[in-house]
């Protein structure tokens, strides 16, 4: 019994050992359970610290690049910023030198001011000159004005005359024609009666008849003419296109010419050797007109003087007689149609002053020209030119 | 003196101006030529009633052309061998003689001289001549 007292005794100090194990136990798992739910909890709050950390994180992490986002700006930034203080620098540099050109300009200015105020003056006056020459240029435009005016009626009325010219051709066309029937008529008889009495013992009668017969040729000879200027007015003037020894025909003409002005010695010197083209008859006129005019200008004189010459292309006449002499005044108006000489010795020439208007008119027709050269009283030489057609082989007119 | 049987060269002038017909008959009277004048055309029977020796035709009558009565004489057998002058105060006068298909032409005005020589050229027998 003993070791079963002892051994219940120990069994008894061993369950109460367990049982306060056990409470020991106990309370420690619900010291387990309760730290165990603080370990939830605390976990729970790990957690949720855990998720705010990573937010708080992830905000860093965002935080940081913006930061470094910010620091590379504020580096451009700076950048900037040292550029433009450099660019400032240089600015204030120029500026100081800029001033300095400011200052310099201004004296300038200054200076240009104080020529300007010269200048200034300079323009009132130039200003006052110019409207003064205004107001001229404005009673000249009124000039113009009237002139052009004028102008404008000097062309209506040329516009007229030339009508009026045409009206007078045509009426001097019809003029000579219409004159030509009674002319011819008289003609016709005077000579019938020249030819019955010209012999007649009764001088009275023959000298009527002579002077009738006379005048009756020259008023033939005006009629003609008359009809020569219309027809060169017209350009109606026929013209043969022949060639033709000019030589023969100037000796030929002045021949007949010395026969009907036996006053007046016609002396013909030179020679053209040429052959000219165009129409014999008409160039024989221009040596008749020319020859005739002569005569008729130098009543006193009892010379004419014919000079034949030529050169590579062209011949030349000139006809000179020791007359009254031309005007200078005159000496291009004389070809003009109708044209009549003042003479202020009051001495009168008849004629219609229609000859060396024909005869010019011929000359160009001639592709020729004509012009007069005179030195005061002592005569004239009248010059014409034709063109050569071809020369002449053989020298058949040596000077004699 | 004219022999009374001798035939007479006969000259027909037709122009309008009664002073151009008397001049030229005058005037060839006095060459002795049977002169008739007219002072207008009046057809060709009546120029071939008469039968002159020569014409001369003035080329601008009163209402008639002198070319067209120049080609009426021309185209009709009994007076085309009529030598026909064509007389005028036109300046062109060869032109229009050679229009009119006349034989020749005698501008106006012109010398006694030359119509005795025109007339002489186509009537040659001058049987009765009185110049004095």
């Amino acid at each position: 019994m003993k070791e079963k007292g002892k051994r219940a005794a120990e069994l008894a100090i061993a369950d109460i050992e367990l049982a306060f194990q056990n409470q020991i136990k106990e309370r420690r798992a619900a010291e387990l359970i309760i730290a165990n739910k603080e370990l939830v909890f605390q976990n729970i709050e790990k957690e949720k610290r855990a998720a705010e950390l990573s937010i708080a994180n992830i905000e860093l992490a965002y935080q940081n690049d913006e930061k470094e986002k910010r620091a590379e700006e504020l580096t451009v930034a700076n950048k900037e910023l040292a550029y433009q203080y450099q660019v400032k620098e240089k600015r204030a540099a120029e500026l100081v030198i800029a001033n300095k050109e400011l200052a310099f300009q201004n004296k300038e200015k200054e200076k240009r001011a104080a020529e300007l105020s010269i200048a200034n003056i300079e323009l009132a006056y130039q200003n006052d000159e110019k409207e003064k020459r205004a107001a001229e240029l404005f009673i000249a435009n009124k000039e113009l004005v009237f002139q052009t005016g004028e102008k404008e009626k000097r062309a209506a009325e040329l516009a007229v005359a030339d009508i009026e010219q045409r009206r007078n051709d045509s009426f001097m066309s019809m003029a000579s024609h219409e004159l030509k029937t009674p002319v011819t008529t008289i003609k016709t008889l005077v000579q019938i009666l020249q030819h019955q009495y010209g012999r007649s013992e009764d001088s009275a009668l023959v000298e009527y008849l002579y002077t009738i017969g006379q005048q009756i040729d020259q008023l033939t000879k005006l009629v003609v003419d008359l009809l020569d200027v219309s027809k060169i007015k017209a350009e109606k003037f026929m013209i043969e296109d022949k060639t033709f020894d000019f030589d023969a025909l100037a000796r030929e003409t002045v021949k007949s010419c010395q026969l009907l002005s036996p006053q007046h010695a016609i002396s013909i010197a030179g020679n053209t050797k040429a052959q000219v083209r165009g129409d014999r008859d008409s160039i024989s006129r221009v040596f008749i007109n020319l020859i005739t005019n002569a005569i008729k200008y130098s009543p006193k004189a009892d010379t004419i003087n014919i000079v034949l010459s030529h050169r590579k292309k062209t011949l030349r006449v000139g006809i000179q007689d020791l007359g009254i002499g031309i005007a200078k005044s005159d000496q291009e108006k004389i070809f003009e149609r109708f044209y009549q000489v003042g003479n202020d010795s009051g001495q009168s020439f008849a004629g219609l002053g229609i000859g060396l208007y024909i005869t010019a008119a011929i000359v160009a027709q001639h592709s020729g020209r004509i012009w007069v050269e005179s030195t005061g009283r002592r005569g004239s030489i009248f010059f014409f030119e034709l063109p050569i057609h071809a020369v002449q082989v053989k020298d058949v007119y040596a000077v004699s | 003196m004219p022999s009374p049987d001798a035939r007479k060269d006969k000259v027909l002038v037709i122009d309008d101006n009664a002073g151009i017909l008397f001049g030229l008959k005058q005037a060839l009277t006095l060459k002795g030529y049977d002169v008739h004048v007219s002072e207008a055309f009046d057809g060709v029977a009546s120029v071939a009633k008469i039968a002159p020796d020569l014409i001369y035709l003035d080329i601008s009558l009163v209402g008639q052309d002198g070319r067209e009565v120049a080609q009426e004489l021309k185209g009709d057998k009994r007076t085309k061998r009529i030598p026909i002058v064509i007389l005028t105060a036109y300046p062109n006068s060869d032109q229009l003689a050679k229009e009119a298909g006349a034989d020749d032409f005698l501008p106006k005005p012109f010398e006694l001289s030359q119509l005795w020589a025109m007339t002489a050229k186509y009537v040659h027998e001058l049987r009765l001549v009185s110049d004095t």
